[in-house]
């Protein structure tokens, strides 16, 4: 860190770049959450709101490379943008009334797209800008600001995750860092100018913090939100109707209790397929009226898995005593814990597992609609043992896209098991074993007769109505004749065909679009464009182009490459160690700590050369093929970590020595951070949307591996053969001393 | 009615669709091109200068140019002749308990053929069947049945009724006419399940076609209807009226979403208005909502806000009043409003007993109203 002549911390220099990287990275975190939650967040919107907010900050950073700090220094602009990030929390909250619909009713992707860009312009754009003012500020210093943008965000991801997240909302976690922002400035740049504006942004904090469960309330009327909890699972929200209640998580409906004929379909289907239970396995869903449906059974033992706490705490809560009761009974036995990590872990020797989440919408819930997670399944089944889920269908007409999304599902369980059924009706109800199993309606009314399961759903009555043979096996021919692929951890497909229903709800092209996109296959995607950049790289190396394409691209193919391993491990990890979602940041530190080092390091270096971009262009493609090949293997939990902190360390360095070179014939401060952004904002749309479900983690990391040694051949090349002559231009006197 | 009669008919329904829907899943159809949909002309319009038309079928009088196509985006002017472009083109094929359209006053515990192409002429967001009535004909597979043929299935396995349900049946009325012309020959009936967003004079030449019409009354303001069907409640009240008035058996589904349209003095004033419309012996099917379509992640109707209704609508002088969807419930059955006697006990959709003789009670010989033979 920089002395000042005495030899003291110079905080005043360092502090606004620190708090750049401190207010962007938490401001975005927070921002998504809540994005999520409005959105039901899936990974297209995930990918919207990414993608939006790197563009912005990319252009940002482009726009007005000759840009001055403001008089009263950076006070004013960061309680600006403090205001902004407010403003953002409201403006996603108050979503529906802006767009006319209710709360709770699905919005397609035009209005998410609408939202973030909107708040990224907000938010990113400026911040992005802001980047340039603090090089500016430090002289010119760009790869100094890097270190200390990086820094910053390495703290907050640290905070937000151990202290915020787990122990306020959003909101209060968002005030929370405003604040911390605003006594920083106050205390280490003592502004000044500005001052009533910062007081303002710290007033704002307190009433943000106090307005959120109010504003969520109004937000949801006419329903009456009761309670609303920010976990790190996810925004918890109970919603009470007359005498119903029901929790939603991120916007999607958990369970509604009462619902006798919603926890009767997820078990009795299931478990009237056997007799002499012992021991049943019910992954989510307890609450709800499944563990009660189970104990009808006599001698059924039921371990009960539930992720996340506070939605066991929020169900002793809100339901009644006589709904909570079957979870305080002696036969049951609660367990909070990631359900595959659970049964990962458990002896196994279940009669039934019975997986009640939601249908595989997301990345988070497709890895328990996987073919490992079916394999993990069948080990833990005893002989003759069931398996079964539901997810939403339809009654009278099974549609090409729906088909295709049951197809896949049925595919990846046929893999697996013997035998494998489909029950007709609004919702399909998947049964699997390695024994017969039998949908007859007959044989089923009789096993409730012989059982004494005495339900208000299951009847002879509705099992003939839904077993009908004619409905039955139009379902089965529906499937069995859709192009079927298989889900897989690392090839999570089906959240892609789930994405092509979702979007079919509404008139725009999204689901055209979506469509035609999983018809080509992955050597079209992906090694079209491949050989693409291997002609352009190889042009502009032969026609000796100068810093701009020399040190810029290797940037670019940075940003592309760092985003896409983040989204591919994000997406790894939690198929081998579950529980991402509390993890994220966590992750993401790891990352921004990287860079934090990686741009430190750069620095201390007297001197940057071609040949370090060489080395650390190597370094990419080490790291990537070591990626590849530790896929699907059982690592340590800390290796993620230790290869995000890895590429962040490599990528701060790249950007460093980069931006040094580059910087030596442009005066433009923030080219470099602009074109580190675009990169990512073109590898998170791709990755999160599309590379990675339809064609899978390890075909992506292939790719990626090919790109790097591409760029490697690239600075190879460029350093061998010295640059044209440059034309003169107004940007290539740099103004900083 | 028994459970013997009940398994009876559901084998016997089981062979029918042997031969229906074995051949619409054998081979099943691609999502049409334009060139296999119908070129049908079709009825209830009026031509304008300069090859323009008008629809007349429902109120929303679409006026369009040549190559536009109406808001159902079933029906399209093609130089100036308005055709019809799903005639015959059945997208859905089932056999339904009678019940769950639902009809619970017409022919109990029979099944019912029921039919289907793309289309409706209003769009809610909570349609259940959004797969075929919010998307355009060339988005669906279907199969060519003509009229004959459907009526042909269902009076070789003597199914009692043909169903025109799922989505809008009114936006195919020339093929439901004259599928129902063709069934009526053959001694089956046909039902219609409808959102009642038709103009007077198709309804009227519909009710001499058809048997019984239910029709689903979405709420009971217009505001209701801007917001969340895109349409107009006038219309549909009107078309209540006019089924009661007609010879066609007339049942009401009021489905209710919680907060949306459940207020209890909304509830009473609608049941007033059928009382004082169509009369006592109308049946009203308070159903709950289930989350779909556009409302996916509201949560269902609780069960006590459709009881409530109910009291509501019974206190406001109403015999017949149900409670829909929710299976097992004791307002599934009718009660005699003579005795307070169980005279049709229902299971999920099934009828379980039934003590009607001659559409009577057979305790206390009060008059039930329906079409029970």
């Amino acid at each position: 860190m920089r002395r000042d002549d005495r030899g003291r911390l110079d905080l005043s220099s360092a502090l606004p770049a620190f708090l750049l990287g401190f207010m962007a990275a938490s401001f975005q975190l927070y921002l998504l959450r809540e994005f999520s939650a409005h959105f039901f967040g899936n990974e297209l919107v995930f990918g919207l709101f990414l993608g939006s907010w790197l563009l912005w900050g990319g252009l940002g950073s482009l726009a007005r490379p000759g840009s001055r700090l403001p008089p009263g220094g950076l006070a004013v602009p960061y309680s600006l943008i403090i205001m902004a990030f407010f403003s953002g929390l409201a403006l996603l909250r108050f979503s529906h009334r802006l767009m006319g619909t209710l709360p709770g009713e699905m919005t397609g992707l035009a209005p998410a797209l609408a939202f973030a860009f909107v708040l990224a312009f907000l938010l990113s754009f400026p911040l992005g800008h802001f980047f340039v003012l603090n090089s500016g500020l430090l002289g010119g210093n760009v790869p100094r600001v890097y270190f200390l943008e990086s820094l910053g965000a390495a703290t907050s991801g640290l905070l937000v995750h151990f202290l915020l997240v787990p122990r306020s909302s959003n909101w209060e976690g968002g005030a929370a860092i405003a604040a911390a922002a605003v006594a920083l400035i106050l205390i280490g740049l003592k502004p000044a100018k500005g001052r009533p504006l910062l007081a303002a942004a710290l007033a704002l904090s307190a009433a943000v913090a106090w307005l959120d469960l109010p504003s969520q309330k109004a937000a949801w009327r006419p329903l009456t939100l009761v309670e609303a909890e920010d976990t790190p699972y996810g925004k918890l929200q109970v919603i009470r109707t007359a005498d119903q209640v029901s929790l939603l998580s991120n916007g999607l409906p958990l369970f509604s209790s009462p619902d006798p004929a919603g926890a009767e379909e997820s078990v009795h289907f299931a478990l009237l397929q056997r007799t002499g239970l012992r021991r049943v396995l019910l992954i989510g869903g307890g609450a709800s009226g499944g563990a009660a449906e189970v104990l009808k059974y006599p001698g059924a033992g039921l371990d009960c898995v539930e992720l996340d706490p506070a939605v066991i705490r929020l169900a002793e809560k809100h339901l009644t005593a006589e709904e909570f009761a079957p979870l305080r009974d002696p036969r049951v036995r609660v367990v909070i814990r990631d359900g595959r990590a659970f049964l990962e872990g458990s002896p196994g020797g279940y009669d039934a597992i019975l997986l009640d989440l939601p249908e595989p919408a997301t990345a988070q819930v497709n890895r328990y609609y996987t073919r490992e997670f079916f394999l993990e399944v069948r080990s833990k089944l005893a002989p003759g043992g069931v398996f079964s889920f539901r997810v939403p269908s339809a009654e009278n007409y099974i549609s090409p896209d729906l088909a295709r999304f049951l197809a896949c599902l049925n595919a990846t369980l046929r893999d697996v098991f013997e035998e494998v059924l489909a029950v007709p009706g609004a919702n399909c109800v998947f049964l699997a074993s390695e024994e017969p199993l039998s949908l007859d309606p007959a044989a089923l009314a009789g096993a409730i007769d012989r059982l004494g399961v005495r339900s208000r759903y299951f009847s002879p009555e509705m099992l003939s109505a839904r077993l009908h043979p004619a409905r039955v096996g139009d379902l089965t021919s529906r499937i069995r004749e859709a192009p079927a692929r298989i889900n897989r951890d690392l090839v999570p497909v089906s959240y892609y065909f789930h994405s092509i229903l979702w979007a079919g709800r509404f008139s725009g092209l999204e689901s055209g679009l979506l469509r035609s996109l999983a018809r080509v296959p992955a050597s079209r995607a992906l090694d079209v464009p491949l050989v693409a950049f291997a002609v352009i790289l190889a042009v502009l190396a032969l026609a000796r182009r100068g810093p701009g394409a020399r040190y810029l691209i290797p940037v670019a193919g940075m940003g592309f490459t760092s985003i896409l391993v983040e989204m591919a491990v994000l997406v790894a990890f939690q198929a081998a160690f579950g529980y991402v979602y509390g993890k994220v940041v966590l992750l993401l530190t790891a990352f921004m700590a990287g860079l934090a080092v990686g741009s430190g390091l750069g620095q201390i270096r007297e001197r940057a050369s071609a040949a370090d971009l060489i080395m650390v262009q190597a370094g990419f493609l080490s790291l990537l093929v070591a990626a590849r090949a530790a896929l699907g293997t059982s690592g340590p939990e800390a290796g993620p970590y230790l290869l995000l902190l890895a590429f962040g360390s490599l990528g701060g360095f790249l950007f460093v020595v980069a931006s040094r070179l580059h910087l030596k014939a442009s005066s433009h401060l923030g080219l470099g951070y602009g074109v580190d952004l675009l990169g990512s904002f073109l590898g998170v749309v791709v990755a999160s949307a599309l590379i990675i479900p339809l064609w899978g983690i390890p075909a992506l990391l292939s790719r990626l591996t090919a790109l790097n040694a591409l760029l490697l051949a690239f600075v190879l090349v460029t350093s061998l053969l010295p640059a044209r002559k440059a034309r003169p231009s107004f940007l290539k006197r740099p103004p900083w001393p | 009615m028994k459970r013997r009669r009940f398994l009876r008919d559901a084998a016997g329904a089981g062979l029918a669709l042997g031969s229906g829907l074995a051949s619409l899943s054998a081979a099943p159809p691609l999502p049409g091109r334009d060139s296999d949909l119908s070129r049908v002309e079709a009825k209830y319009y009026r031509k304008l200068p300069d090859r323009e038309i008008e629809c007349l079928l429902c109120p929303r009088l679409c006026r369009l140019g040549d190559r536009e196509r109406g808001y159902c985006g079933v029906r399209e002017n093609v130089g100036g002749t308005y055709i019809t472009l799903v005639y015959g083109k059945v997208c859905s094929f089932n056999v339904d308990p009678i019940e769950k359209k639902p009809f619970f006053h017409f022919l109990p515990g029979t099944p019912a053929l029921s039919v289907a192409t793309v289309g409706c002429n209003v769009n809610c967001k909570f349609c259940q069947n959004w797969e075929i009535s919010q998307v355009r004909p060339e988005q669906v597979a279907h199969r060519d049945m003509s009229p004959e043929a459907v009526a042909r299935a269902a009076a070789e396995v003597r199914y009692p009724s043909i169903a025109y349900t799922y989505t809008e049946p009114t936006v195919f009325i020339e093929y439901m006419m004259d599928t129902a012309a063709a069934a009526r020959k053959r001694n089956v009936r046909s039902v219609v399940v409808t959102g009642g967003h038709i103009n007077p004079e198709p309804l009227r030449d519909l009710l001499e076609a058809v048997d019984a019409v239910k029709v689903d009354l979405k709420g009971f303001t217009q505001d209701f209807y801007t917001k969340y069907v895109r349409g107009e409640l006038r219309p549909v009240l009107d078309a209540i009226r006019a089924v009661g008035r007609s010879p066609a058996w007339l049942e009401i589904v009021y489905l209710v979403i919680p907060t949306l349209n459940d207020r209890e003095a909304l509830i009473r004033k609608m049941a007033g208005w059928v009382r004082d419309e169509v009369g006592t012996d109308v049946p009203v099917h308070f159903s709950r909502f289930m989350p779909m379509y556009l409302l996916k992640n509201l949560p269902p109707t609780p069960v006590s806000t459709l009881e409530r209704a109910r009291e509501a609508a019974l206190d406001e002088g109403l015999k017949f009043v149900y409670v829909g969807n929710v299976p097992g419930h004791p307002a599934e059955n009718t009660f005699c409003p003579g005795c307070g006697q169980t005279v049709i006990e229902r299971a999920g959709y099934r009828v379980r007993e039934t003590h009607i003789e001659k559409g009577r009670c057979d305790k206390c010989g009060e008059t039930i109203a329906g079409v029970w033979t």
